[in-house]
């Protein structure tokens, strides 16, 4: 496989290693904003215990995809900033937003009143920042970022204002919401009542995707036509069964509280809703001008960043383990 | 602009920049008029950043030299009061002299390879996302005073504050 593609898959791959330990972190502040009921202010001591210890680390999948898409396809990275230059930054304001209040969440006055004005900043980003994120893949799949002779020609509107990506937007606080409120009945173990909360959260967010993925899907058919037409693929259908276990699955074991299998299913349904994206949306960056191959920056570029990256994984998954094993292990 | 009452030092430009003190230093007049930064910004600056590394310098010295002289932490309260005036100065000499570095390549952003004005986004009203960014930077800054404050504050030990 040539350097270029095996970047793209470690891009991929990130993305999704980001999705499931931040887009978490995102759906733990959703859930902290809507906490309600009797448990509300144990509900958001949990949700403070499970992000607190790890929230800096997951976020750093991020800043590893930017990294490798500035590297290795510095062309499509300049006409991704550009053509999404407002959906960016406010994307880069909510993250600024969500660590920060959440810092001073913890060191500013602990009465009920300071706690909920901050509290109700860093929910709020934590809603509006996966939705803009969403809305930048759905403009990255859309087809209606163009460009000419190397320039972009389309905007700064094409492709984040449409209903598709709207969807998409959607879609994405749909997904962590699920994910963060399926991790949080396996933290709250010890708390059974918590634990019937977020399980009813979890079994109310992962009923609510089914719409909002049918919607992604109908609209994408005028919004995002490469990409809808892909699913006519040979392992489209496979693809879209798995997911369907995953997410069926998730929801069963739900239901009869076999919490870490549902984890394990709303892991399985979110990495491959974005691996089926990825093999969609390949090998185009942005549909349908910028390619992995015709973005590619000089061979040796290309084989310093791959070299660099696997020396990093060695020394960054092994910790990345420890840090998750430390602060998520069953407490005996 | 002219340097007044300059104190030359011989071959020190030539030992400073090309570590040979028969070297030649290209000198800004024979650069291009519409290639120059602006000199009053970069030197200021880069005076400020030395005057400032020096005054530490000096605080350090004398410190020093009155920790050998008494043999105990320096208690002198000029020492005292100067040390808490120089506070800034480390982040004023690092700001100075980042101004020396990005405002002394212009109007390069890749010396020689290509200009600022060249990298620029096409996208209009940048002024919009500059005025947000600067808000936010002091908003936290506002807030990190005051919570750093707090902190302080409630665990002096003469504080009468409980919490």
């Amino acid at each position: 496989m040539a350097v270029e593609h095996t970047l793209g898959a470690v891009i991929l791959a990130a993305l999704v290693v980001y999705a499931l330990s931040g887009g978490a972190d995102y759906g733990g502040g959703m859930w902290d904003l809507l906490a309600s009921g009797p448990r509300a202010l144990r509900q958001r001591v949990a949700i403070e215990h499970a992000i607190a210890p790890i929230w800096e680390a997951n976020h750093v999948w991020l800043i590893l995809v930017i990294v490798i898409l500035f590297t290795a396809f510095p062309r499509a990275f300049a006409v991704i900033m550009t053509a999404l230059h407002i959906p960016m930054t406010a994307i880069l304001l909510g993250i600024v937003l969500r660590g920060s209040t959440f810092v001073f969440r913890k060191y500013d006055a602990q009465d009920d009143t300071v706690h909920r004005r901050w509290s109700t900043l860093f929910g709020g980003a934590s809603f509006f920042t996966p939705f803009v994120l969403g809305l930048c893949l759905g403009a990255l799949a859309s087809g209606e970022i163009r460009v000419v002779d190397g320039r972009l020609s389309s905007g700064f509107f094409a492709g984040w204002t449409r209903p598709f990506a709207v969807a998409c937007g959607l879609f994405a606080q749909g997904l962590f919401a699920f994910l963060a409120a399926t991790y949080l009945t396996v933290d709250t173990e010890h708390e059974p009542d918590l634990q019937e909360d977020f399980r009813k959260r979890a079994l109310v967010a992962g009923v609510l995707l089914a719409p909002a993925a049918a919607l992604t899907f109908v609209l994408a058919r005028d919004g995002a036509p490469q990409i809808f037409a892909k699913l006519t693929s040979w392992w489209a259908p496979f693809l879209v069964a798995a997911t369907s276990v995953c997410a069926i699955g998730a929801l069963m074991t739900l239901w009869y509280r076999r919490f870490r299998w549902a984890r394990a299913g709303a892991v399985g349904q979110v990495t491959l809703i974005l691996v089926g994206w990825g093999l969609a949306q390949y090998p185009h960056i942005v549909v349908p001008d910028l390619t992995l191959s015709n973005t590619a920056t000089v061979a040796s570029t290309l084989d310093a960043l791959q070299f660099a990256l696997a020396v990093g994984a060695v020394v960054l998954l092994p910790a990345f383990g420890y840090l998750f094993y430390i602060f998520k292990r069953r407490s005996t | 602009m002219t340097t007044r009452y300059a104190f030359q030092i011989p071959w020190g430009l030539s030992v400073l920049a090309q570590g040979d003190a028969k070297a030649s230093v290209r000198g800004l007049d024979s650069i291009p008029r519409d290639e120059w930064p602006d000199t009053r910004i970069v030197h200021w600056a880069f005076d400020l950043m030395v005057a400032a590394g020096f005054a530490m310098l000096i605080l350090a010295a004398w410190a020093g030299w009155l920790w050998w002289r008494r043999r105990r932490l320096p208690d002198d309260r000029w020492l005292l009061r100067a040390l808490v005036v120089a506070g800034p100065l480390g982040l004023i000499a690092i700001e100075a002299g980042w101004v020396v570095t990005e405002v002394g390549r212009q109007p390069w952003i890749i010396y020689g390879v290509m200009r600022t004005a060249d990298a620029v986004t096409p996208m209009p009203g940048l002024v919009v996302p500059f005025v947000t960014f600067t808000t936010v930077y002091l908003f936290l800054s506002v807030i990190l005073v005051y919570l750093l404050r707090r902190q302080f504050i409630e665990t002096h030990p003469t504080s009468t504050r409980t919490r």
